[in-house]
């Protein structure tokens, strides 16, 4: 692999993040504006760097090709710095605009790969060359195959990416259920915006334990006609079969609100928290150290 | 003066046991918070299933009567790119968090809610879905097992029906037609 290949790599490489965060972008900020048109525009960009790219492997960069280069490599460079800054001060907290994991990475990487561009167009004497090349296989490897694997590789492994079985890690918000079904219930809309597919941390004591495809842990909710629907993924089976009614368990699940009924609806009743993708952290009954005690988590939002 | 005495014997007995059937007929009601719910999308790109454990709903034996309230946010899907477009781009449940569907068996009087036994019914209501609400007909079963009413159908949605609009660059995964399973063990109160 010579600094050529590596110019190219990464040329395609930055085009094709490029594309994706342009995608990304005017759909998540623009979400009105149909799919055809940025997809077109997407691929017209994608067009015009491989002309680029192939007059530049086959007869050498001209002056005009190298400025339309420049001023198309600057434009990219601009995008991401901007979107590069967008994201941190979004993850610093100063917007409240959420963006996308991926993006910070993608548009990370887009960056450096521009700013590689421009450093080895500086001190590659390619540009110097004035006559015409006829590219090797290993040039046309690099120029598309290879990028364009890479990145068919990225999508296919993001869309297939599967949904994990609990919700492990730090949670979101640690909080109880019957405040958290207060919120639910003084203002449904702002509670849906704030807790719908968060990780909570909670606890509670088991009042029923059924199911049939999955595992579902119902908790007593202290509060007349209302129930805490947990459910777990068979495949955690193992771990629950300690699990009795009664026992008082610290749970982390993912929350998908509250069920009430609607208006006019006269045999359904009571309300139903539910969670999803539960994990159990601890089950106190089986922990000597706690005793008979349990000791339930306070009321800490973790993150804004 | 004898026969006056076992004459309101009787009618004492009689309004008792009235009374009694009139106090049972009260508690034909079989509810769960934990009914399943399944949808299949069959295209030839990709094959779609999600599934939701924690359906509310409840039916009056005495009249057929018969209510479902579903959470979009409970659907659980294997792909956690197709979960996060389904809740927020498809069905958007951050404006529409639920799905309700409001209706009675048409043919109740052929389901007998004191013999255990599987009886096909005919179903009719109204479902709502991403704000949108539409007359349906489901042709199920109800299976009765002691205390429960076991409640099981499936019917077709036309995603058009509901205004549900699936971006065109996912439309090849997705089919126009969703198959809905209903399977609901609900327990007598």
């Amino acid at each position: 692999m010579t600094v050529k290949h590596l110019q190219i790599f990464s040329l395609w490489a930055a085009t094709l993040l490029s594309a994706f965060i342009f995608v990304f972008s005017v759909n998540t900020l623009f979400g009105d504006i149909p799919i055809r048109v940025i997809l077109g525009f997407s691929a017209l960009c994608i067009i015009l760097f491989a002309w680029v790219s192939t007059v530049f492997l086959t007869k050498g960069l001209k002056v005009s090709f190298f400025n339309l280069f420049r001023v198309l490599g600057f434009l990219t460079a601009l995008l991401n710095l901007f979107v590069v800054l967008y994201a941190a001060f979004t993850m610093a907290g100063y917007w409240s605009e959420e963006v996308h994991g991926i993006f910070y990475v993608f548009s990370g990487v887009s960056f450096v790969f521009v700013l590689f561009n421009y450093l080895a167009l500086g001190n590659h004497s390619i540009l110097n060359q004035k006559q015409v090349q006829k590219p090797a296989v290993t040039d046309w490897i690099f120029t598309l195959f290879l990028p364009v694997l890479i990145a068919a590789y990225g999508i296919v492994s993001l869309y297939n990416q599967e949904t994990a079985l609990s919700s492990v890690g730090d949670p979101d918000f640690t909080i109880q259920p019957a405040p958290l079904m207060d919120v639910f219930e003084k203002d449904a809309v702002s509670a849906n915006q704030q807790y719908i597919g968060k990780v909570i941390r909670f606890s509670g004591s088991v009042s029923e334990i059924g199911g049939d495809s999955s595992i579902l842990v119902t908790l007593n909710a202290w509060k007349e006609g209302y129930t805490i629907n947990c459910d777990f993924d068979m495949e955690l089976k193992d771990k629950l079969s300690a699990v009795l009614q009664g026992d008082s368990l610290l749970l982390q699940c993912s929350c998908s609100g509250l069920n009430t009924p609607e208006e006019g609806m006269s045999l359904l009743s009571g309300a139903t928290l539910e969670m999803t993708r539960c994990a159990l952290i601890t089950n106190f009954k089986n922990n000597p150290n706690l005793g008979t005690d349990v000791e339930h988590p306070k009321e800490t939002p973790k993150r804004k | 003066m004898k026969n006056s005495l076992v004459l309101m014997l009787v009618l004492t007995l009689f309004i008792g046991v009235k009374a009694q059937t009139k106090e049972s007929d009260k508690t034909q009601v079989y509810t769960t918070s934990s009914g399943t719910i399944k949808f299949f999308s069959k295209t030839t790109a990709e094959n779609i299933d999600a599934t939701n454990n924690q359906v509310k709903a409840a039916l009056d034996a005495n009249t057929g009567n018969m209510e479902f309230a579903v959470s979009i946010n409970s659907f659980l899907f294997k792909k956690a790119l197709m979960q996060k477009h389904f809740q927020e781009n498809y069905l958007e449940s951050d404006k529409f968090p639920k799905s309700t569907f409001k209706g009675s068996i048409v043919n109740n009087a052929a389901v007998k809610y004191a013999t255990d036994g599987t009886y096909p019914v005919n179903v009719k209501g109204k479902l709502t879905m991403h704000g949108v609400t539409k007359d349906v007909n489901i042709p199920g079963k109800v299976t009765i097992s002691g205390k429960k009413a076991i409640l099981s159908g499936d019917f077709n949605v036309l995603l058009d029906d509901y205004n549900i609009k699936v971006p065109a660059n996912n439309a090849s995964q997705i089919a126009k037609s969703i198959k809905v399973t209903v399977d609901c063990s609900l327990q007598k109160k």
